[in-house]
């Protein structure tokens, strides 16, 4: 067919016809939206440690925990719930107290299953007991959630196995820490019957150095990922930092062991140790309020197309400050590649990584700067487009001096970690910032969702998210 | 002038000085003593407010001659109370209970007579109060710990808009972060402070209510001082 010589062509035409409504539309905007109002949080509360879910079948159904209304005899606690992709917000009282001398949440983390389903991860406390549970959608949506057996410690997470190639489709995974042993443990409860049962197995290596921040993800085939970081103590590192191994193990038998990458797994970063945080004043105390940082280094995703793993980390590097790292493995988590995704140029930690349906990788993370009067802490999303080679896209979502923030309180400003997840071609994402159009300023969950298409990718534009 | 009505002057002058130094002297102390008092005052008011403590709290403080010394301060919760102090290990509680549950065997000192009444009265509840060291998950440290069965100590529910109408706002408003071993949620404490940090209405952000109070905590050597 011959073109006219005075008229584009039709693809031209159409692409950009296509630009146009993109731009005309917002697609690829980053949409930010503070989910509390005066009506929604009366009491003001800190909303901290947010913990995001995107329903699978149904992407315009996200629900956000954070820690706000606590359960109580007569009360259950709440789940922030949209059905419109984020854009207006509801709370549903659904966890009730799992048990009369438990108080909380404490500690929390939030998951779909493949069937739309929701599951909450939640530890109790009261006296001088620890208890973990796995809330399941029994009913409807809305509807009360069901305890299942209590299990596990500190710090319990959450993921299930949405995986349409997984043998173990709907398997539930809970990774915990436990403290009941002479160094604390990296541990996974996993469960076949939506947390019903819970079956908890030691899955780092704790022979030589404690263990911590242990996160999880699941891969496409059903193989279950954690990463964790193994303590090796102080020598040579400087205050308020450690010196670690962040390790990787794998289970192919659906939590049941964990030795796929060895006993110990498999360092991201090679032989040589990191230094991570282990603090309670990340920050610069001395300009402000400040925030813990002891669990807050290292978070892992799988690439939902071909089971590529990612690990987001912290390590302070040659520019002497903390820095961040995303390692890649396309060999089941054997060998791993790494970059700095930071720019050298501010302390930064809190990582929390996640990956689209085209391989798009995303991290949510906090740095500082001190630079000025107060400390100024900065939630940034950054991308990659290339499967984590490189990292041009870094966006700061918000900077905030806590310091006239009256519920913010030092020492635990948003909590051990925030939210993000990925459905299809969108990121989703949650984090616990400055306030805005409350009658008070004050800490609130702060919800943000960016489809990410590399610009040329015309059938990732259109797809619906 | 001679030498003598010179020495006369000046004694007069010297008297006159010294009279003026102790005039400053007395109104600054009686200028000072209002606010111990009040202090006082409101310290008495509030420990004695049966709206607020249990029979228990009573008998306890009436014994915290006793503590003086040993802990600094005691946390009133409603079923049971603790110490503020916190020990690494259990051991190194243990002599703390061992002298303490000797000491309360015996007949504590003499009250005011502000207290008399009021406490003497509970104080037969001493002998069935248990003191031993507990481990508390909110902060993963060793406290010694008094239980009674059925143990009233503070009465549950109390929001803080009582105690701010009935003691006016709190002299002082401060937060602090407990934090544990683990990376649990830590609790958030706000402690509302009366009678220049002698009793303390605090608040906790894990608490099942918004706006009650969870704790109180009283300082031992200034109650002491009030109550003996």
């Amino acid at each position: 067919m011959e073109l006219s010589p005075h008229l584009p062509g039709r693809g031209l035409r159409a692409a950009c016809v296509m630009v146009a409504c993109l731009a005309a539309c917002g697609c690829g905007r980053l949409h930010q939206k503070d989910i509390a109002t005066d009506a929604l949080d009366p009491n003001n509360l800190s909303d901290t440690e947010p913990s995001i879910a995107v329903n699978p079948k149904d992407p315009r159904d996200i629900a956000i925990v954070t820690f706000s209304e606590n359960w109580s005899a007569t009360s259950s606690a709440p789940v922030w719930k949209s059905s419109d992709r984020g854009e207006t917000w509801r709370k549903v009282a659904q966890i009730a107290q799992p048990s009369p001398v438990l108080f909380g949440p404490s500690d929390q983390k939030i998951d779909y299953d493949e069937d739309g389903k929701l599951y909450v991860a939640e530890l109790g406390q009261g006296g001088s007991g620890i208890t973990d549970f796995v809330f399941r959608q029994t009913g409807a949506p809305d509807g009360p959630l069901t305890p299942g057996a209590g299990y596990g410690n500190d710090q319990p997470h959450l993921s299930v196995d949405r995986g349409h190639s997984s043998p173990r489709r709907g398997q539930l995974y809970s990774p915990w820490l436990d403290f009941s042993q002479p160094r604390e443990r990296s541990t996974v409860a996993w469960s076949s019957n939506q947390g019903v049962a819970m079956n908890s197995v030691g899955a780092g290596d704790n022979s030589s150095f404690p263990d911590r921040t242990t996160r999880i993800a699941i891969c496409p085939d059903g193989k279950a990922y954690i990463v964790y970081k193994a303590r090796e103590g102080t020598t040579g590192a400087p205050a308020g930092f450690e010196n670690v191994h962040f390790r990787v193990n794998r289970s192919d038998d659906g939590g049941a062991t964990w030795g796929g990458l060895g006993a110990a797994g498999v360092s991201v970063h090679g032989a040589p140790q990191v230094a991570t945080y282990m603090t309670l004043t990340f920050g610069n105390p001395a300009k402000g309020k400040v925030a813990r940082a002891r669990s807050s280094d290292a978070w892992i995703a799988c690439d939902p197309r071909n089971g590529d793993v990612y690990v987001a980390h912290v390590s302070r590097d040659s520019s002497t400050l903390a820095q961040l790292y995303v390692a890649r493995s396309s060999d089941q988590g054997a060998t791993w590649t790494s970059v700095r995704i930071t720019n050298g140029t501010h302390n930064s930690a809190y990582p929390e990584i996640a990956v689209t349906g085209r391989g798009v990788v995303g991290v949510l993370y906090i740095d500082y700067d001190d630079s000025g009067a107060a400390t100024l802490f900065r939630h940034h999303f950054t991308r990659s487009f290339d499967r984590g080679a490189s990292w041009n896209d870094d966006e700061t979502l918000q900077s905030m001096d806590p310091g006239p923030i009256g519920n913010a309180a030092s020492g635990f400003l948003w909590g051990d970690y925030e939210g993000l997840t990925a459905v299809r071609n969108a990121f989703y994402g949650v984090y616990t910032g400055e306030s805005s159009g409350r009658a008070v300023l004050q800490l609130d969950p702060i919800f943000f969702r960016q489809k990410s298409c590399g610009f040329w990718w015309f059938h990732c534009w259109l797809e619906r998210d | 002038m001679s030498d003598t009505e010179r020495k006369a002057a000046a004694g007069r002058w010297a008297l006159a000085l010294g009279s003026c130094l102790l005039c400053v002297s007395l109104s600054a102390a009686v200028a000072q003593s209002p606010p111990e008092s009040a202090s006082a005052m409101q310290i008495q008011k509030i420990l004695l407010d049966r709206e607020l403590f249990g029979p228990d709290a009573l008998a306890l403080l009436a014994t915290l001659q006793f503590w003086k010394g040993r802990v600094s301060s005691l946390v009133l919760f409603p079923d049971y109370a603790m110490s503020g102090n916190r020990y690494d290990s259990a051991a190194s509680a243990e002599e703390t209970v061992a002298a303490l549950s000797g000491a309360m065997k015996t007949a504590p000192p003499k009250l005011r007579a502000e207290y008399q009444t009021d406490y003497s009265a509970t104080l037969s509840r001493v002998a069935a109060f248990q003191i031993r060291v507990e481990r508390v998950a909110e902060d993963d440290a060793f406290h010694l710990v008094v239980r009674r069965e059925g143990g009233k100590f503070l009465k549950p529910g109390i929001e803080v808009r009582t105690i701010v109408a009935r003691y006016g706002k709190p002299e002082h408003v401060s937060t602090e972060v407990v934090q544990a071993r683990g990376d649990r949620r830590p609790a958030i404490l706000t402690l509302n402070s009366y009678a220049g940090g002698a009793i303390q209405f605090v608040q906790s952000d894990l608490s099942p209510s918004v706006g009650t109070v969870d704790r109180v905590v009283v300082e031992v050597d200034a109650i002491a001082a009030q109550i003996y």
